[in-house]
């Protein structure tokens, strides 16, 4: 017998269309070849072209590993913006970075950056997060189809706004720590940082309070185990990892390295993600042919960003990041505002997907212009002054 | 005397040769591109037998290819990486042999 809310889903078709019998018992993924294209259908009559959504995955991933974030802010509303409905869009997301997460925690791993006993106890909390956050998902699409896609994309916009204020925050306080360490000691900036908050939160003796050894701390485990639901609920209703919450959360809250957050967060970022494609596809919501496709894309995009890293300087990858935050802004807003229209304004939606492809394209372009750049710098080419700043290298190297 | 613990030994890293970290990283990355055309030429098929498998069978057969796609492309680029170093490493003794 399937669950109470596939049975409520099945009553009302995607995007408050026309009723699809097939919406939840079962993908709705069948590929079809036309010519040399094949395209998926992810709803009913909504169908996307594969190799688009292997160009995203792609794109995705070089942004991704350029900057050193997980990618998930971007999938989900792309997703939604090319058609798929908000639960198959989150769970389609979920399959994919599931993947993408173990790659990132395997390579942790190999680099010893990852603290397990931590890790593990927020995986506990996230388990717990990511099911109320897909309850609360389906629950709303149980409501109305329209009230799943309004809630998600409004909670992307404003997890979009907290990532551009505490980004311009970041930003403003390492230059100023850089400015007072001064630019030969920037190297001692990569290690602990002790806030208040982080001791007095430290200083909180609520049993158990345990010892991390490899993260040389000692904390409760009630503020860990918070922490990893706040992971997990995001991947529940969302579909991201939530390392832009989590990661600031370790270091700034809990007094973990910097490299160490990174690698801890992931951990439960996978656990959270997992779970919550192991609920939907168990409700027939995760498209597993985009996912693999958009994997593939999204695992050599990242590997690629990753190594173009060692060419430029952090300015940069904080430039590229700023670029593809604000303009991931842009898509959903605009979406949100087709939907709010009753999706009457036929353009609102065309001009939607020109923006969500944008919003790929412009980081990018970024990316690529970077590399270049710093390929002609080291063959000796000139480059124009504004961009050899953010290359690195040595400054005679011009 | 007391022995040594497992966990007390320092391993060594193994060396592989360039030539069998190439082969191994490319015969992974193919597995998944196999495991994508799969799932993209028989979508119907696996759509039917998913719904046979009933719910909890269907979640755990997608998380488990998806892991196992994960895990191979983890697989691929490490061992495309020590294939790089390993190239690197053989062409600096030819070089320092020749000379």
């Amino acid at each position: 017998m399937r669950p109470a809310v596939v049975r409520e889903l099945e009553k009302t078709g995607p995007n408050g269309g026309p009723l699809n019998e097939d919406a939840l018992s079962r993908p709705t993924m069948a590929g079809r070849e036309t010519g040399v294209w094949i395209v998926v259908e992810v709803a009913a009559g909504v169908v996307v072209n594969l190799y688009l959504l292997a160009g995203v995955g792609l794109g995705v991933g070089l942004i991704a590993g350029f900057a050193g974030v997980s990618g998930g802010y971007l999938l989900t509303p792309i997703l939604m913006i090319l058609g798929f409905p908000a639960p198959h869009a989150v769970g389609t997301a979920q399959a994919l970075q599931a993947g993408n997460n173990l790659i990132g925690i395997l390579r942790h791993r190999r680099l010893g950056h990852v603290d397990l006993k931590m890790g593990i106890i927020m995986a506990t909390g996230a388990l717990f997060g990511a099911e109320i956050g897909l309850r609360a998902l389906h629950h709303a699409r149980a409501i109305s189809p329209s009230h799943a896609d309004i809630a998600v994309l409004s909670m992307m916009m404003i997890m979009l706004g907290v990532i551009a204020v505490s980004m311009a925050v970041e930003v403003r306080r390492s230059r100023r720590r850089l400015a007072e360490l001064g630019e030969a000691d920037s190297a001692a900036d990569e290690g602990e940082i002790h806030t208040a908050a982080c001791e007095f939160l430290q200083g909180l003796c609520i049993f158990p309070h345990i010892r991390f050894t490899k993260s040389k701390l000692r904390i409760s485990a009630w503020i860990v185990l918070g922490l990893g639901v706040v992971i997990g609920l995001l991947s529940g209703f969302l579909g991201v990892g939530g390392g832009f919450m989590s990661n600031p959360a370790l270091i700034y809250l809990v007094g973990q390295p910097s490299l160490m957050a990174v690698g801890t967060n992931l951990i439960a970022a996978f656990t959270g993600v997992t779970f919550g494609c192991f609920r939907n596809a168990m409700l027939g919501v995760v498209h597993l042919p985009v996912a693999l496709v958009m994997l593939l894309g999204t695992a050599i995009g990242t590997q690629l960003g990753a190594l173009g890293t060692s060419w430029v300087k952090g300015i940069a990858v904080r430039s590229v990041l700023a670029a593809s935050v604000s303009a991931a802004i842009l898509g959903p807003a605009i979406k949100l505002a087709w939907m709010l229209t009753g999706s009457q304004v036929t353009w609102l939606d065309q001009v939607a997907r020109l923006v969500a492809l944008l919003q790929i394209a412009v980081p990018v372009a970024l990316i690529a212009l970077f590399l270049v750049m710093g390929y002609r710098r080291r063959c000796g080419g000139a480059v124009p002054a504004w961009v050899r700043r953010m290359l690195a290298g040595r400054p005679d190297q011009a | 005397m007391r022995l040594p613990t497992i966990s007390r030994v320092k391993q060594r890293p193994r060396k592989r040769n360039w030539v069998v970290s190439t082969v191994e990283a490319v015969v992974a990355a193919v597995l998944v591109c196999v495991m994508t055309w799969y799932a993209l030429a028989r979508t119907e098929q696996l759509d039917k037998q998913m719904a046979e498998a009933g719910a909890t069978w269907t979640g755990l057969i997608t998380v488990a290819i998806v892991l196992s796609a994960g895990g191979l492309l983890a697989f691929a680029f490490g061992r495309a990486e020590d294939a790089v170093r390993g190239r690197r490493a053989a062409a600096d003794t030819q070089a320092e042999a020749d000379e």
